[in-house]
């Protein structure tokens, strides 16, 4: 959707592939790949909240002020709401993490935190544009301005990448509240 | 950085949780609170003395005071689990006002000849103590302070009325601010003191006793410096905003965990209810604001046990957080158990009724979130 190339699709045509190669014993792949997802899952919630990206605090001042609504006291509150849940996402990877490590195993809950990922990335875009205002919708050239469309554009696949929001509640409300089965 | 080992429970902590939830669950049902507002009998002390000394003898009262004035020197952390615990099961008490509010002010006065004083008798549970900081316009700051302080020799008499004030009809101590001037400081005020009346107002939280407060010339005592309440209250604040967050993230978990229950054995169209995904998910956002306000309550107590730099924003965060997550667990709460939701005669209008009381009590989400960005320095 956003025309980069880390998501794609893959053909294989009659390609040879030694035993080698191969990653877990025959027939386990469906295993393999939830395995895979599961990780995916947990190294996106992991590397999205603070440090040096685009949802780093410093970040989202420079973005605020550099749009000239540091003074307007929506912004900054709609800012206090966005840097909250950012923080919450953040604290509670944290909280998740130290009770592992303190024996208490981290069950299947952990998806929350991908699911709380891909509503911040979503929560970002609409911060970044209600910001930005026309200047999301059109590029004027002008520095740190259009380039944060990749946030908006990116959002929707925050949503589907490691196993949908929907999957993940299924998954969720069977595995951890120990809900029935939907039929 | 607050450290990993503080985020979750110690064996202790875990033991404190056990002993807690099992009196609270033992001593202190639910039917009480509504029993209680179905007689009327509510005075606004109406809460059960024989808990709270029980409470006093587990050494609860005493967590948060220092060792130097007889008390357990516990942290945060402690105080935060005890304050979970309390919002799962609505605790109908005193506690909130004497150790989420009163302690934290005399601490942070820095009086210590006040501390040595009052504080052993919080700690022993024979104190009951409040802060009395918000009048008519319910802001829990000093900008808009009216109550008048004028100095009677070596003491102080105060005049005004506050509003909001925590179990103030209970309360043998209340900590009130007042202003002399320019300068609003902290008074204490004995519950027997002359010239003060204290009236129970009618409280949208059927777990919690409000008062209005007055004072007609009634003698208080200076405590800290003069002029110091501006600092101090906000201080005070945060502190009493962090035991909140812990109370609202424990309410959460106990809606949470009646909606389950009753998803899984309410049957509709021959199966039960919680097979359906919409209500399935339903409860999976409710678990995930549960999680997510356990956490975050947990992370801005640790920040506040250790001195962390973090913790003037987390707090925050946590309350802004905590606050509308279980107002809207609670909502939902209601939606999912039916009709049934919405009698009086089930819990789940005390959760309804605490969660919105407890967002708006001491300050509302909007001046957490303008908090946040003047903290993070926007």
């Amino acid at each position: 959707m956003i025309g980069g190339v880390s998501f794609n699709e893959v053909f294989l045509d009659d390609v040879v592939v030694p035993d080698s190669a191969r990653i877990g014993g025959v027939g386990d792949g469906w295993r393999v790949a939830l395995t895979t997802l599961a990780n995916e899952r947990n190294s996106m919630g992991d590397s999205a909240f603070g440090g040096a990206g685009i949802l780093s605090t410093d970040r989202l001042v420079e973005l605020t002020r550099h749009a000239g609504a540091s003074d307007d006291p929506v912004v900054r509150r709609a800012f206090g709401e966005l840097m909250m849940q950012l923080r919450v996402a953040r604290y509670t990877q944290q909280v998740m993490g130290a009770r592992a490590k303190a024996g208490d195993s981290p069950g299947p809950e952990v998806a929350l935190n991908k699911i709380a990922l891909s509503g911040n990335m979503a929560r970002l875009g609409e911060y970044v544009a209600e910001v930005l205002g026309p200047r999301v919708a059109a590029d004027t050239g002008a520095w740190g301005t259009y380039a944060w469309t990749s946030v908006i554009l990116g959002a929707p696949g925050y949503r589907l990448g490691g196993g949908t929001d929907e999957v993940l509640k299924n998954m969720i409300a069977q595995r951890v509240l120990g809900l029935p089965r939907a039929q | 950085m607050v450290a990993q080992s503080a985020l979750a429970d110690s064996a202790e902590q875990k033991e404190l949780r056990d002993s807690v939830r099992r009196l609270l669950r033992d001593k202190a049902p639910l039917s009480a609170v509504r029993d209680g507002a179905d007689s009327g009998a509510d005075s606004g002390a109406g809460f059960d003395r024989a808990l709270w000394r029980h409470l006093a003898q587990l050494g609860l009262t005493a967590l948060a005071v220092p060792e130097k004035y007889d008390g357990l020197g516990q942290t945060a952390l402690e105080t935060g689990v005890v304050f979970e615990e309390m919002g799962r099961a609505l605790y109908y008490g005193p506690y909130l006002a004497t150790v989420g509010l009163a302690v934290p002010a005399l601490l942070l006065s820095g009086d210590e000849s006040a501390c040595a004083e009052l504080l052993p008798a919080i700690g022993a549970g024979e104190s009951i103590a409040t802060v009395a900081v918000a009048e008519a316009d319910g802001l829990f700051d000093t900008a808009t302070t009216a109550t008048a302080a004028v100095r009677d020799g070596a003491g102080w008499r105060l005049s005004g009325t506050k509003q909001f004030v925590l179990d103030g009809v209970a309360a043998d101590l209340l900590l009130v601010t007042a202003r002399d001037g320019e300068n609003v400081s902290l008074f204490a005020v004995r519950g027997d003191a002359d010239g003060l009346t204290r009236t129970a107002v009618e409280s949208l939280d059927l777990a919690r006793s409000v008062a209005r407060v007055d004072l007609d010339n009634t003698p208080a005592r200076l405590i800290g410096v003069a002029g110091s309440a501006p600092a101090l209250v906000e201080q005070v604040l945060d502190r009493v905003l962090l035991a909140l967050a812990a109370e609202q993230a424990g309410g959460a978990e106990a809606c949470l965990a009646m909606c389950v229950e009753y998803a899984k054995t309410r049957q509709q169209f021959g199966r039960p209810i919680g097979s359906f995904q919409a209500v399935a998910h339903k409860l999976v956002d409710m678990l995930h604001q549960a999680e997510f306000s356990r956490a975050s309550a947990r992370y801005a107590a640790a920040a506040e046990a250790e001195g962390d730099a973090e913790f003037p924003i987390a707090v925050r965060v946590a309350a802004a957080y905590c606050g509308e997550a279980f107002r809207k667990v609670t909502v939902e709460t209601v939606q999912a158990h039916g009709g049934t939701g919405f009698t009086w005669e089930h819990d789940t209008h005390l959760y309804y009724r605490r969660a919105w009381s407890a967002q708006h009590l001491f300050a509302g989400r909007q001046e957490h979130y303008a908090a946040i960005a003047d903290r993070v320095g926007l």
